[in-house]
């Protein structure tokens, strides 16, 4: 009777783990989970344990691939955005600029024209719209990343709060019961997701706990512990925030060079690989044209006579700062020689106090070395000169200052001539409706290679950009068609070993009924011989 | 071959397989409806910068064509001021050698040098010639006659060269001082022209006789702008006849690099279509198979 009461109980446990079994068939992260028995020495069953059914090589693949996955995933949807930005083959900045260059041409075949003097006007301010609306898109693409950052950083931060939890959980129950066995599935899931949004590797001790470090070697989660992924302050002059941990000590460690995978990495690597140095090659064109069109320009004369003006508004050199300076010197800059311009970008270095150091970071080349800082000195280079003086401090040890003559050039550029007449087609003297000389020279611009040492004219290069960006965006989508059937191919090998069959099921259900049913005969059959034995008495 | 099959893996695999054919389709179908192959750089990055800088040459030939046209109405305008000029100066010879002739009186001759004035005054009207309120003989100074009533020349030699191509250019003006001034060793036909009527009225047939050469230096100076006109509308012609080949050519390359073969993606859209209707079709059938749990009583 006992045996029969044995293989009762064996069969409805077996029956529960169908049952559990069953009821998550539908759900992708469920592990199946098994029954397995032992025969004690003493005769009947017992059942010894109900084990999940995981390949461990295939889950930490699929942990892995996840990482490059939500990287792809994300680098896909914002490389679409940033590709759009280019217009079609016969609109955007190219479309915008060729216009405004054949209406440079119409005014030199009708220069006394005011309509075709109206119409260059018109088209200056539709190009220079157009350059303005694709920083202002790459811009707030970039403003984007960073809101998305933030936010994907917090459902990391939640994720990592809900793993140590767990922890805490599985850590606390017993090994082998079925209920622990969804515990693990629920944390296996929830650092798979973990591992979509930022670059993780995780270690499990033999305590049941998972530890997980996050950009290679710092940790996230330890046992019921979780830290803290944030923005942190931008580094150098990067104007952009990295990505930090600050544990519970309160120490904080830039993780932002470590991190190249998840949403995290797919984020960064947009806005820093493609976004900026599209808007930086934008600037650069949209400065070289703002140079050179004005150089032209500016030799020539109105209709009213005028001359020496700028036909677009001149360049305004920017200085930064580094974020790391201690000292309270202040870098200002001002173009004081347009026609020794270069377009490069400059640093000022200081090496001590009262000693600096100029570079080229564009040519990658130093100016000068050594120079001996006081307090409202000049320094030309290039067309630029740069005024450094003691503002709340003077400067120390280590500050760096970043001097650009382009940047933001394609956000600031706009047409500085308002009145037609004073557009400068003439090349030889005032008050000569007829010359149109210097619109010849001026519409000479649109074929004069002026960028890239002198390989790529302003129009190739923005083509350049576009086609960079969209050779960057076909990468992007075949990386990601190759890793979803990657991903396919572990989802359905883990399915094979982890998913749940209903026909399986459905047999196991048929054999423990069978044993239910047996098991219950034995029982009755033995109380049937009891009663015999009883009635004989 | 996989050793079980999960219920799961069923259902993922048939809901892939309709994930992509509509994607497929949807990207074909977008394609078919515009008749353009590359929609975005994704589509093709290198075709797509192509096209951009295909649609930038077909701007720029846009303008060149619109320069030609301008240059071209403004040098015909020339060519028949040009030609009345020729035979303004024809009559006036005409007088000339009429009147050298001893036969006439000085009456008669005062007459014909009135008509003489009238020849000046149409020489003047005719130097004078606008197009689109721009004096076209007047060199730079096209925004004033370049004549008074007596024929004293206030414009400049400024030549316009417009643009045609790309680094072509042709001269679209002829400088009344160079053909009717003389500039450059000829002779100032409204002197010459002054000169004839005042010898009419002074009755002094020896100096009308003197006219009659420079006359002829004059209409020679007429007849070859009007042929340096005409060689400049037989280039612009022939630009013509090549901006219209570029533009063709580049039609054609816009149309190799970014136009949808259209046989093609109809023939792809309905294959794929096909496959997502069989890939539909078997998701419904899968779903709907069950397991054997049904089959148990």
């Amino acid at each position: 009777m006992d045996l029969g009461r044995q293989g009762i109980a064996a069969s409805r446990a077996g029956m529960e783990v169908v049952g559990r079994n069953i009821s998550n068939a539908a759900d992708a992260s469920y592990t199946r989970q098994e029954i397995f028995f032992e025969s004690p020495a003493q005769g009947g069953v017992r059942t010894w344990a109900v084990r999940s059914q995981v390949d461990a090589f295939i889950e930490s693949r699929l942990a892995t691939e996840s990482q490059t996955q939500g990287r792809l995933e994300v680098e896909r949807r914002l490389m679409s955005e940033v590709s759009a930005v280019f217009g079609t083959t016969e609109s955007g900045l190219n479309a915008s600029m060729a216009d405004f260059f054949a209406a440079v041409s119409g005014l030199s075949s009708s220069p006394e024209s005011s309509e075709s003097r109206a119409n260059l006007l018109f088209q200056a301010d539709a190009m220079t719209g157009e350059f303005q609306r694709d920083a202002d898109a790459l811009r707030g693409l970039a403003t984007e990343i960073g809101k998305e950052l933030e936010t994907t950083l917090g459902r990391a931060n939640q994720i990592a709060a809900d793993i140590a939890k767990l922890n805490t959980s599985i850590g606390g129950s017993a090994a082998g019961d079925g209920a622990t066995g969804q515990l693990i599935d629920q944390r296996t899931a929830l650092v798979k997701q973990l591992g979509g949004l930022i670059d993780i590797n995780t270690f499990e001790d033999g305590n049941g706990n998972v530890t997980v470090f996050v950009g290679g070697g710092v940790p996230l989660v330890e046992g019921g512990n979780s830290y803290t992924l944030d923005l942190a302050p931008a580094q150098g002059f990067d104007p952009y925030a990295g990505i930090a941990v600050t544990t519970p000590g309160g120490t904080r460690n830039d993780i932002t060079d470590r991190i190249s995978g998840g949403e995290v990495g797919g984020l960064m690597r947009v806005r820093d690989e493609v976004i900026r140095p599209a808007m930086e090659d934008l600037d650069r064109v949209a400065a070289a044209l703002t140079v050179q069109f004005n150089q032209v320009h500016g030799q020539g004369f109105g209709l009213d006579g005028s001359t020496g003006q700028d036909f677009f508004s001149p360049l305004s050199p920017s200085v930064v700062g580094a974020g790391a300076n201690t000292g309270g010197a202040d870098v200002s800059a001002a173009i004081f020689d347009t026609s020794a311009l270069t377009l490069d970008d400059y640093e000022v270095v200081f090496t001590a106090p009262g000693q600096f150091d100029l570079l080229n970071t564009t040519q990658g080349t130093t100016v000068s070395t050594g120079n001996a800082y006081t307090s409202g000195m000049t320094l030309d280079v290039d067309g630029v000169r740069l005024t450094l003086a003691d503002a709340t401090g003077g400067p120390q040890a280590g500050d760096r200052y970043l001097v650009s003559t382009v940047r933001d050039q394609s956000l600031n550029i706009a047409a500085a001539v308002t009145d037609p007449n004073a557009i400068a087609a003439s090349a030889t003297a005032a008050g000569l409706p007829g010359d149109n000389a210097n619109a010849l020279l001026l519409s000479g611009i649109e074929t004069t290679r002026l960028l890239d040492g002198g390989t790529l004219t302003l129009g190739e290069k923005v083509g350049r950009v576009a086609s960079q960006v969209g050779l960057e965006q076909q990468s992007v989508e075949q990386a990601y068609q190759a890793q979803s059937y990657v991903m396919e191919g572990l989802e359905s090998r883990r399915a094979e070993v982890s998913g749940v069959s209903l026909d399986e099921e459905a047999a196991k259900l048929i054999q423990f009924q069978n044993v239910f049913q047996a098991s219950a005969r034995l029982i009755q059959l033995s109380d049937e011989l009891l009663q015999t034995i009883i009635n004989m008495v | 071959m996989p050793t079980r099959v999960p219920d799961i893996s069923l259902k993922n695999t048939a809901l892939l397989g309709i994930a992509r054919s509509s994607v497929e389709v949807a990207k074909l179908n977008a394609q078919v409806s515009s008749g353009k192959r590359v929609l975005s750089p994704a589509d093709d990055a290198i075709a797509y910068a192509r096209a951009k800088d295909l649609h930038t040459v077909l701007t720029a030939t846009d303008q060149y064509g619109a320069n030609i046209d301008r240059a071209d109405e403004r040098l015909s305008m020339a060519e028949t001021s040009l030609a009345s000029m020729e035979d303004v100066l024809a009559r006036a010879k005409e007088i000339a050698l009429e009147q050298a002739n001893p036969t006439y009186d000085a009456s008669q001759r005062a007459v014909l040098a009135q008509g003489v004035q009238q020849l000046i005054d149409e020489m003047v009207a005719l130097g004078n010639t606008r197009l689109e309120g721009r004096y076209i003989f007047g060199g730079f100074q096209s925004d004033a006659p370049p004549y008074d009533a007596a024929g004293t020349y206030a414009g400049d030699s400024g030549v316009r060269n417009v643009e045609i191509g790309d680094g072509v250019q042709v001269a679209e003006n002829v400088t009344g001082d160079q053909f009717l001034g003389g500039g450059g060793g000829g002779v100032d036909t409204f002197a010459v022209l002054a000169q004839l009527r005042d010898a009419l009225l002074a009755n002094d047939t020896a100096a009308v006789s003197a006219t009659i050469d420079p006359l002829d230096t004059a209409s020679e100076q007429v007849t070859q702008a009007r042929m340096t006109v005409g060689f400049r509308m037989n280039k612009l012609e022939t630009h013509r006849g090549v901006l219209d080949e570029v533009k063709f050519q580049t039609q054609q390359l816009l149309s190799s690099a970014e136009d949808v073969d259209l046989t093609q993606a109809v023939s792809d859209l309905v294959l794929r279509q096909n496959t997502l209707d069989v890939a539909r079709a078997t998701l419904a059938r899968v779903l709907g198979s069950g397991s054997i749990m049904q089959y148990l009583a």
